[in-house]
């Protein structure tokens, strides 16, 4: 480790020096991990699973996981300052529910009528993220009650809306973005990546995204250090929110309809695929890749088990399995780094 | 409650009679990574005797005390309990041999009351149930010898930092040891206190304890103990009675050179324009406060712990809103909303604790120092990464930070270098109004005279700086002008021209 080598030089040459070795810090290590044991599954997938080494397998894992992992970026951003969004299943299912109202009693659905559908979908989600940051950041509720609270309210305002009855939406442009591809890649793969890098560019190349990392790391430096801490967990809610949203509206559409009462339980597979991917609860340390990794090992593991045609009890299994071990590999990486006098 | 009568109890392990060697460490040595922290250290520890172990920080006598005490386990090197091998694998293996140790990191817990923490490990029980009658009455007894007066069912998360470091003394003479470690147990502390805790050590000795002192504060080691061991880069340098030694020759021992700050010229400035201006300022903790700051002014400010000092430079800082009062800045009404806004206008804190407010201890240096300083990094909401390398390089070499790298985990610093990266973060905002609390808490000898002469460097630049210590002599030998503060309100302001500790005592102690 870096901190263990000692220098002669002066530290502006020695920065220039060690850069190289400092990159292969202990997140890094993580993603490595993750890449390793992901390229081991799809190894023995490919000799034992049937079908799964084909293009057209590989790229449906890639759109099976996408919604997941879409509402993942906006989670890594939560735990990152050391928050929790447990309202990621309820807002799914409300947002697709809401833009499913939109398009229900449409004949012909164009690119317009989808683009106002997506946009609907994206603003419910970034609604219930600001109501989940007003609870947080300014009434000072705990980020797992106040998500908690919201789980089941916003859960209720959706079987309200429609008396617990699905919507469906017309087949037409709108189902495009949940099975439609461009070229040889799913849409919603695509979007994926689009989401991915909009985390990446918030997250690496932004201020904020330094300010991300601080709050979450020591809240009460941060603020000493000029972060406007309310603020800045406003925001994290809110773009978390609109995440979660824009998964919503291509559940709604690879399904065609809006499930009001669907996807229970579902932040729980995307703040495993969080964790997973080497975010600390605890806030402050993790990255997107782990992230994508996270999602991605946890989505081959299942689509092989399925393949085989094991009992799909056994994936959960195996996923209960897989989060512990990252969590205790990743804690040794850790500590091998940064342990000092 | 006398000591005595509390400590005639049974203590665990065998007692010996004073002077017999009970333990003995040889050829200790310890590395962390690459980091040899200790190397090669045999020494011994007699029964009824004070022991310090001197050194800078990174010297080793923090992970020699740990060594002791089970905390950490040697990789070479063996130690020895009355004549016999022992081997400690955790703390708890080492206090039943006798050995407690009071931790420089605080480790009381912060959901329990004071109570428990006090007696953690070793309640009173009845029937398997803790018997809380008896647990109340059991802890003020130490919580008295320790002179901590709070209720002993309040909670711990509402004592100071100075508090917390009684409460852990209290709690390791609960656990009844006949050998007790303190690690920098007076850092924290203030005057008063420091002063109740050296009687307590004198006691501990007349008991028949041994007590392990390791300290960075050399009055205080040439007050109370009895030998002394020098360590320096992880090796041992001498073991010394006290009565061999004096200050001069302990920094000579510690650095291996001859460096002092030595006291600067006080300058006067009252009549130039005011840059800050307090007046009758009223808040939390804040009574009344009247301040006058000029332009490359240095201005101390002492008073025992909870005098008002750590509020009064929390609101300068924006951290907390007074309730009344009017602040000044450049001739301009200043009321910062946040932290942030009064970075905006130049006032720049260095806080108390620098693990709990000052630094986020996983992070690199590089992100430890851009924090602050980020709104300059870059054009509009884009961060450059490039920049905030520069600038990190620029102040680490600058502030003369000892690093491998920007790259380097802050929690991999000794606390010197730690304490100059929140100097550093804190000077890329290129403050006008410098606020520095405790500056120099628990850093060695070496790096304290060079945070001393960087502010100095600093004033001379024009920047106007507020300091507060606990450590008088600090304030009298840096500042122009000396404020102090009791119970809430500032009682004197005097200019820094033939006043003495005894002076700024008097004030800081009148009722």
């Amino acid at each position: 480790m870096t901190m263990t080598e000692k220098s002669e030089l002066s530290p502006a040459s020695s920065t220039r020096r060690t850069r190289g070795a400092a990159r292969l810090s202990s997140m890094n290590l993580h993603d490595f991990g993750l890449l390793g044991a992901l390229l081991l599954l799809v190894c023995v997938y490919a000799i034992i699973a049937p079908n799964f080494l084909t293009e057209f397998n590989l790229l449906n894992v890639l759109r099976q996981v996408s919604i997941v992992a879409i509402a993942a970026v906006g989670m890594t951003t939560v735990i990152l300052i050391a928050g929790i969004d447990l309202s990621v299943g309820s807002t799914v299912a409300f947002s697709g529910t809401l833009a499913a109202l939109f398009l229900t009693e449409r004949t012909e659905i164009g690119v317009i009528a989808v683009l106002i559908a997506v946009t609907i979908a994206v603003l419910a989600g970034a609604g219930v993220g600001l109501l989940n940051g007003l609870i947080i950041g300014l009434l000072g509720v705990p980020a797992f009650i106040a998500t908690l609270a919201t789980l089941t309210g916003v859960r209720g305002f959706a079987l309200l809306l429609t008396e617990a009855k699905p919507v469906s939406v017309p087949v037409g442009d709108y189902s495009w973005l949940g099975t439609g591809h461009i070229g040889p890649l799913p849409v919603p793969v695509l979007i994926m990546a689009l989401v991915f890098f909009i985390g990446y560019v918030l997250l690496s190349r932004m201020k904020i995204g330094r300010r991300i990392y601080a709050v979450g790391g020591n809240e009460s430096a941060a603020r000493l250090s000029g972060v406007r801490v309310t603020r800045l967990i406003l925001f994290v809610y809110i773009f978390a929110g609109a995440c979660t949203g824009l998964a919503g509206c291509l559940a709604s559409a690879r399904l065609s309809s809006g499930q009001p009462a669907g996807f229970i339980g579902f932040e729980l597979d995307v703040i495993a695929a969080v964790v997973v991917g080497g975010t600390s609860l605890m806030g402050g340390r993790g990255r997107l890749s782990g992230t994508f990794f996270g999602a991605l090992l946890i989505g081959v593991l299942g689509n092989g088990l399925t393949l085989m045609d094991v009992q799909t009890y056994w994936k959960q299994i195996l996923t209960g399995i897989v989060i512990v071990v990252a969590i205790v590999v990743d804690g040794i990486i850790r500590r091998r780094g940064s342990q000092a006098s | 409650m006398s000591l005595d009568a509390l400590l005639e109890g049974d203590i665990a392990g065998p007692m010996a009679s004073p002077g017999t060697v009970i333990l003995r460490g040889e050829g200790l040595s310890k590395a962390f990574g690459g980091n040899q922290a200790v190397d090669q250290v045999s020494f011994d520890l007699r029964a009824g005797e004070v022991h310090a172990f001197v050194g800078e920080n990174g010297a080793g006598k923090s992970t020699l005390a740990k060594l002791i005490a089970g905390v950490l386990n040697s990789d070479e090197g063996t130690l020895e309990v009355d004549g016999s091998p022992v081997h400690f694998p955790g703390p708890h293996d080492a206090q039943a041999a006798g050995i407690a140790m009071v931790h420089q990191e605080l480790s009381v817990v912060s959901s329990l009351s004071v109570a428990e923490n006090v007696l953690f490990g070793v309640e009173p029980s009845r029937w398997g149930w803790m018997h809380r009658q008896k647990m109340s009455a059991t802890a003020r007894k130490y919580l008295d010898v320790v002179g901590l007066h709070v209720p002993p069912n309040l909670s711990t998360a509402r004592l100071s930092t100075a508090q917390r470091q009684l409460l852990e003394i209290a709690h390791v003479l609960a656990l009844n040891a006949r050998i007790i470690i303190l690690d920098e147990p007076t850092s924290s502390l203030a005057t008063s206190d420091a002063h109740h805790l050296r009687e307590l050590i004198g006691a501990l000795r007349e008991a028949g304890r041994t007590v392990v002192l390791v300290s960075h504060d050399f009055d205080e080691v040439l007050d109370v103990a009895d030998r002394v061991t020098c360590l320096r880069d992880g090796q041992w340098v001498c073991t010394e009675p006290a009565e061999t030694l004096d200050h001069d020759k302990l920094i000579r021992l510690v650095t291996g050179r001859d460096v002092l700050v030595a006291p600067r010229e006080a300058r006067v400035h009252t009549g130039e324009a005011p840059v800050l201006e307090v007046r009758e300022l009223t808040g939390p903790g804040l009574v009344h406060a009247d301040l006058v700051l000029h332009p490359g002014e240095i201005l101390g400010i002492g008073g025992l712990v909870g005098s008002g000092r750590t509020e009064l430079m929390r609101i300068l800082a924006g951290d907390v809103r007074p309730t009344a009062g009017s602040m000044m800045l450049f001739g301009e009404s200043f009321a910062p909303s946040a932290p942030s806004a009064a970075l905006k206008r130049g006032v720049s804190l260095v806080p108390e604790s620098r693990k709990e407010q000052g630094l986020i201890l996983h992070a690199t240096v590089l992100q430890n120092i851009e924090l602050a300083a980020l709104d300059s990094l870059g054009s509009g909401p884009f961060f450059r990464a490039g920049a905030a390398r520069m600038l990190a390089a620029e102040y680490v070499e600058k502030l003369r930070i000892k690093v491998s790298s920007v790259h380097a985990p802050v929690n991999s610093l000794s606390g010197g270098n730690q304490q100059k990266v929140v100097l550093a973060k804190v000077l890329a905002t290129q403050p006008r109004v410098l606020l520095l609390d405790e500056p120099t808490k628990g850093i060695d000898v070496g790096a304290k005279a060079e945070i001393l002469t960087l502010m100095r460097g600093l004033a001379a630049q024009g920047i106007s700086v507020v300091m507060v210590s606990s450590v008088l002599q600090e304030l009298l030998d840096s500042c122009d002008r000396i404020v102090v503060m009791r119970g809430g309100r500032t009682v004197g302001d005097l200019e820094n021209v033939d006043i003495s500790e005894e002076d700024l005592a008097r004030l800081a102690f009148a009722g």
